[in-house]
C-alpha cells in the first residue's frame, strides 16, 4: 500500500539490497558504544510489535532497537491479544492500524500471515518469523556476524545442519548467503530436509561429516521439540550422535570454522557444551548484532512511506 | 397446448446425439423434439430463440460442488448457487454430502432435490454419503437414499481410512445401482498439508500434501474395484500418479470415471508463491507443471471423463485469513466454461471434446439429460465460444467472491441456459457484453 | 541566455588556504588550553578540514588535537523527506568527550540545521565543556538561532544559489564556487 517498505523475506531483496542492510546495521553497531545509546531519527513514530507467538529474544531485540532509534513502541504479545478471543489477525491489525502505526512487526506461526498484512494494512510490514517461512531479520544478523568475522561471505562454505524442513532461520540463512555468493550445504535427518530444498540455493547431504568437511562456519539449528507434531527422529541420544556437533566432528572443518546456533540451545542434543563455550562459537555475537540488523531494519523501513 | 421452443440461426454441437453443424432446434414441452439441419417456419405461439454466431449444446453437468444449503447459507444458497450455474451454463449440480446436517437422510436428499429445482432453477442431483455422519464408521441406507433422489454415494472429500469398509460398500453399491465417489486423498499423508509438498512449499514454509496421498488412494480404490467388480467415479484428480492408476484400472476393463477440476488444468502451485493468496488454496491442491500437462492430456485423449467447477464457496472470513486456516476451495460455476474453452485456445482440446468433457456427467451417472437427442429433456446452454466475459466481483451472481480469477477475461459468453425447455437464464445487454 | 549552471569562483585554493590558517589560529588563541581541545569534523568535507586544522595547531603549538568525524544522518530533521535515504556512515570520536573543547568543524554554514543535528550528535557522546564551531564559508540564511566562532569567509548569496565546496583530499582541487539554478535565471529574465 502507498509504497511502505516491508520486510516480508529475502528471498524478495537483490544482494545489493541485503549488502545495503548489512552496512547500515554495520554503522547502527557504533551506538552501542556512546554514553547515550540512543538516537532522534524515529522520534514521533510507532512501532507496533505483535507478537503473536511466543519469543523473549526477538521481540526484546525489537523493543530496545526501536526505543534506541527514539520510536514510541507498543508491544502486543500472543497472551494479551484479543487473537486469543477469536479475532482474526486482520481484525487485529486493523485495529492497532486505527493508531496509525508507521511500522508493525509481526511474530506469527503462520507463513504468509506478514504478505497477509502487508496486502491489508497501511502500514510497513517487518516479518518477526512467520511460521516454516522465514525469519529475515535473523538471516541478516547471521550474514552480519559472519562477515564481521570472516571480512566477506562470497566463497565461504556454510553448512547448516538440523531440522531444515521446519526451520525458517535456515530459509533465511540459505537465501541470503547463498544470495551473497556463499556455497550453502543443508544437512539432516531425511525426514527433516523438505523436498527441493535445492531450489533455495544450497545442496543437501544427509551426512554429517560431509557438511562439515572444509566448513568456514557450522549453523546448528535448534530442534523445535514443541513443533514438531509427528515422529521425525527416534531419539534424543540417536540424534546427537548423527546430526549433533561435537569436538572431534568441527576438527573436519576447517580451523578457524566459526559455530552459529539461533538460540536457545538444547545443549547436549544439538551441540555439545564445549562447542557451545568454546573459541569457535559467535553466538553471543549474534545477539549483540540483532540489534543493530533491527535498527537498521527499522530505519530502513520508515523511509518507505515518504516517497 | 403444446409449448414450442425454436433455437435457431447457431451451429448444434452434441457428441452424445451426433450434432456438429448450423441447424434449429426443436423444442415441445420441455423435451427435444429434432435437431433440424435447416431452418423451420415457427408456429404462432413458438418462442424463437435467435443463436446467430453461438454454439447450442446440452446443458453443462458438474459432479462436484457444494450449494451451501443446509448449514454455510452465509457461502451460498440455492438461489444463488442456481443464479451462478446457470450463468456458467450449469444445468445440473451434484451437491456432496458434506452440508449441515450431513446428507445421509433420505429426507434430506428428497428435500434438495425438489427444493433445489425451485429455488435454484437447475436440477439438484446430490450425491448422498456413504457412511453415516461421514464419520467412515457405518454405511448408509443406500436404497433408500437412491429411490430419493440420489444419484451416486461418497463421502465427498473425506477419507475413508478403513479398507474393508471402502471394499463391504463396493460391493453394495453393485446392488444399489449407482456409482461410488471416490475422493482420492490419503489424510494420513496429508497430515496438516495445506499445497502440493514440493519446492514451492519448502519455500513458503508451508506444510506440504505429497502426491502420494492421492496416489495411494487412487490405486487403493483401483484395486478394489477390481475386487468388487464396483462401478466407481475417481475424482477430482489432480496428479499424473492417478493417471497411471486410472489408465491400469481401464486396461482391466473396469468401469472406472474420473474428473478434475477446470482450475487444475491451469493453475500450478507456483502461483501460490507469489503471495500466499488464500483463493489459490484448494483441494486437491495446485501441482506442478508437469501434472497439469499429465491432466490435460488425459483429459484430451478421454482417459479422464469429465471437467467439475469444484464450486467450493467461501465468505471472506473464511479466506481474508492466514493461508494455513483459510478454508480449502474456489468458486467454479461460473469460470469453469471459459477455464475449458481457454483449453480449446490454447489448442489442448477440441471444441467439440470441449462440449464432451462439460456434459460428461451425466453419462457417469446414467442421467437422461446431457444429450440433444430427440426425447432428451431440454436441458440447452447457448453460447458464444469467442466472445469473452471478464470476471468481476460485481457481476459474479454466486454470493462467493473466492476465484483466483477475479480481473481476468475468460471466452464465452452464455447467452441463455434452458433447463426443462424453460430459459433460466439470458445474458442482458449491458450486463452481459462489455 | 546560457542554459548552463551560472559558476562564479569564490575563494581559489590559495584563498582558501589563507582561509584555512586564519582559522587555525583563531582556534588557538580562543581555545586554550589546546590540550583538551578535540577537532571534531562533521561528514563530508569537514573531516578533511579537521585534518588540515590539527596539521596547522601541530605547525603552530607542537600538539596535536585529536579528529573526531561525525555523521548526522540519525540526527537530522530532515531525513525521511528525500527520496532516497541517506546512507548512515559511521561516526568515530576516538576520545573521551566528557570535559573536552571541542571545535565542530564544517564546510558551509548555510541554515543551521546541520549545526544543530551536530550538537545533538556529540551531545550524545558526553558532556563537553564548551562546543564551538568553525566553518570554511558562512553564506548566511540562517533558520535557527546560530553563529559560527570561526569563519573562514562571508560570502553574500541569494537563497536558491549554492555554495560548492571542492577539497583536495575528495575532489582532488581546492575551490569555491557560487552557483546560480538556471530555471530560476530563466524566470528572472
Amino acid at each position: 500500500m502507498r509504497g511502505r517498505r516491508h520486510l516480508l523475506e529475502l528471498a524478495a531483496l537483490s544482494a545489493p539490497e541485503i549488502e545495503h542492510l548489512l552496512d547500515l546495521a554495520d554503522s547502527f553497531g557504533g551506538i552501542t558504544q556512546r554514553a547515550i545509546k540512543k538516537v532522534p531519527t524515529l522520534r514521533g513514530r510507532t512501532v507496533v510489535n505483535l507478537f503473536l507467538e511466543a519469543s523473549t529474544r526477538t521481540r526484546t531485540s525489537f523493543e530496545l532497537a526501536a526505543k534506541r532509534l527514539s520510536a514510541d513502541t507498543l508491544s502486543i504479545s500472543g497472551g494479551s491479544s484479543s487473537v486469543v478471543k477469536g479475532e482474526t489477525l486482520l481484525d487485529t491489525a486493523r485495529n492497532l492500524a486505527a493508531y496509525q502505526p508507521d511500522i508493525i512487526v509481526l511474530r506469527h506461526r503462520h507463513a504468509g500471515a506478514p504478505h497477509l498484512l502487508a496486502a491489508n494494512i497501511d502500514a510497513s510490514i517487518v516479518n518477526a518469523g512467520d511460521g516454516a517461512h522465514e525469519h529475515p531479520t535473523q538471516g541478516l544478523l547471521d550474514l552480519l556476524t559472519i562477515r564481521q568475522h570472516k571480512r566477506r561471505i562470497d566463497g565461504l562454505k556454510v553448512a547448516i545442519i538440523g531440522d531444515i524442513a521446519h526451520s525458517r532461520v535456515a530459509r533465511s540463512a540459505i537465501v541470503g548467503l547463498s544470495r551473497l555468493g556463499a556455497q550453502v550445504v543443508v544437512c539432516g535427518p531425511p525426514t527433516m530436509l523438505p523436498p527441493g530444498i535445492e531450489a533455495l540455493g544450497c545442496t543437501a547431504t544427509l551426512c554429517r561429516d560431509e557438511a562439515v568437511a572444509d566448513a568456514d562456519v557450522v549453523m546448528m539449528l535448534r530442534i523445535q521439540k514443541e513443533r514438531l507434531s509427528e515422529e521425525l527422529f527416534p531419539s534424543d541420544r540417536e540424534y546427537a550422535r548423527r546430526y549433533g556437533l561435537d569436538s572431534a566432528t568441527l576438527r573436519k572443518a576447517k580451523p578457524d570454522c566459526l559455530v552459529m546456533h539461533p538460540g536457545p540451545i538444547n545443549r547436549g542434543v544439538e551441540l555439545e557444551p564445549a562447542v557451545a563455550d568454546g573459541p569457535q562459537s559467535i553466538i553471543l555475537d549474534q545477539v549483540t548484532n540483532g540489534l543493530s540488523v533491527r535498527m537498521a531494519v527499522l530505519y530502513h523501513c520508515a523511509g518507505g512511506g515518504e516517497a | 397446448m403444446s409449448e414450442v421452443t425454436l433455437i435457431t440461426g447457431g451451429h448444434l454441437l452434441c457428441p452424445w446425439a451426433g450434432l456438429d453443424g448450423p441447424g434449429t432446434l426443436e423444442i415441445i414441452d420441455g423435451q427435444i423434439v429434432a435437431a433440424h439441419a435447416g431452418g423451420v417456419e415457427p408456429g404462432p405461439g413458438a418462442i424463437r430463440l435467435d443463436a446467430t454466431g453461438c454454439l447450442v449444446t446440452p446443458g453443462f453437468v458438474d459432479l462436484h460442488v457444494h450449494l451451501g444449503e443446509p448449514g454455510f447459507e452465509h457461502r451460498e444458497d440455492l438461489a444463488s448457487a442456481g443464479a451462478a450455474a446457470s450463468r456458467g451454463g450449469f444445468t445440473t449440480l451434484c451437491p456432496g454430502p458434506e452440508s449441515a446436517p450431513v446428507n445421509d437422510h433420505r429426507d434430506l436428499t428428497e428435500a434438495l432435490v425438489r427444493r433445489g429445482r425451485e429455488l435454484s432453477g437447475v436440477r439438484i442431483r446430490p450425491v448422498a454419503a456413504l457412511t453415516r455422519g461421514l464419520r467412515g464408521e457405518r454405511l448408509t441406507d443406500m436404497f433408500d437414499l437412491a429411490s430419493g433422489g440420489a444419484v451416486a454415494f461418497g463421502d465427498g472429500d473425506r477419507h475413508i481410512a478403513d479398507a474393508g469398509l471402502l471394499r463391504r460398500a463396493m460391493e453394495y453399491s453393485r446392488a444399489v445401482g449407482r456409482p461410488l465417489f471416490v475422493w482420492p486423498e490419503d489424510a494420513t499423508l496429508v497430515h496438516g498439508g495445506v499445497m502440493h509438498e514440493g519446492s514451492v512449499s519448502t519455500r513458503l514454509g508451508l506444510a506440504g500434501i505429497p502426491a502420494a496421498a492421492e496416489i495411494a488412494a487412487a490405486w487403493r480404490a483401483v484395486v478394489l474395484a477390481e475386487q468388487t467388480g464396483a462401478v466407481i467415479h475417481l475424482g477430482p484428480i489432480s496428479t499424473a500418479g492417478a493417471i497411471e492408476a486410472l489408465r491400469a484400472g481401464r486396461a482391466k476393463g473396469l468401469t472406472i470415471t474420473a474428473s478434475v477440476g477446470g482450475a487444475h488444468l491451469h493453475l500450478t502451485d507456483e502461483e501460490i508463491g507469489k503471495a500466499y493468496s488464500t483463493a489459490l488454496r484448494v483441494r486437491p491442491p495446485l501441482r506442478p507443471r508437469a501434472d497439469v500437462e499429465a491432466l490435460r492430456g488425459a483429459l484430451a485423449e478421454g482417459l479422464i471423463d469429465t471437467v467439475t467447477s469444484l464450486h467450493r464457496p467461501h465468505s471472506a472470513v473464511e479466506k481474508e485469513v492466514e493461508f494455513d486456516l483459510a478454508e480449502p476451495g474456489m468458486a467454479g460455476l461460473e469460470t469453469t466454461l471459459g477455464l475449458v474453452l481457454r483449453l480449446v485456445d490454447e489448442g489442448a482440446l477440441t471444441l467439440r471434446r470441449a462440449v464432451e468433457v462439460l456434459t460428461a456427467g451425466a453419462r457417469v451417472l446414467g442421467l437422461p439429460e446431457g444429450t440433444l437427442a430427440p426425447g432428451a429433456p431440454a436441458d440447452v446452454v447457448v453460447f458464444d465460444p469467442k466472445s469473452k466475459v471478464r470476471v468481476e466481483a460485481e457481476s459474479l451472481r454466486s454470493k462467493a467472491r473466492n476465484t483466483p480469477f477475479l480481473g481476468q477475461a475468460l471466452p464465452g459468453r452464455v447467452a441463455w441456459t434452458l433447463v426443462g425447455g424453460r430459459v433460466i437464464y439470458a445474458a442482458e445487454r449491458g450486463e452481459e457484453w462489455p | 541566455m546560457s542554459a548552463l549552471v551560472d559558476r562564479r569562483l569564490v575563494l581559489d585554493a590559495t584563498a582558501m588556504r589563507r582561509a584555512i590558517r586564519r582559522l587555525a589560529h583563531e582556534i588557538i588563541e580562543k581555545c586554550e588550553p589546546l590540550d583538551r581541545l578535540a577537532l571534531v569534523g562533521v561528514r563530508t568535507r569537514g573531516v578533511p578540514l579537521a585534518h588540515r586544522l590539527q596539521a596547522l595547531v601541530h605547525e603552530v603549538e607542537g600538539v596535536r588535537p585529536p579528529v573526531g568525524e561525525l555523521d548526522i544522518t540519525l540526527y537530522r530533521d530532515d531525513v525521511f523527506e528525500g527520496l532516497d535515504l541517506p546512507v548512515v556512515q559511521p561516526t568515530v570520536l576516538p576520545f573521551e568527550v566528557a570535559g573536552r573543547s571541542i571545535v565542530l568543524v564544517d564546510d558551509v554554514l548555510f541554515t543551521g540545521r546541520t549545526t544543530r543535528a551536530a550538537l545533538d550528535a556529540v551531545m550524545d557522546w558526553g558532556r563537553p565543556r564548551a562546543v564551538h564551531l568553525a566553518v570554511l564559508v558562512d553564506r548566511g540564511h540562517r533558520e535557527l538561532p546560530l553563529h559560527a566562532d570561526f569563519i573562514g569567509a562571508r560570502i553574500e548569496t541569494q537563497r536558491d544559489e549554492s555554495i560548492r565546496v571542492q577539497l583536495c583530499e575528495i575532489d582532488g582541487v581546492d575551490r569555491v564556487d557560487l552557483q546560480g539554478r538556471p530555471e530560476r535565471r530563466g524566470e528572472d529574465a
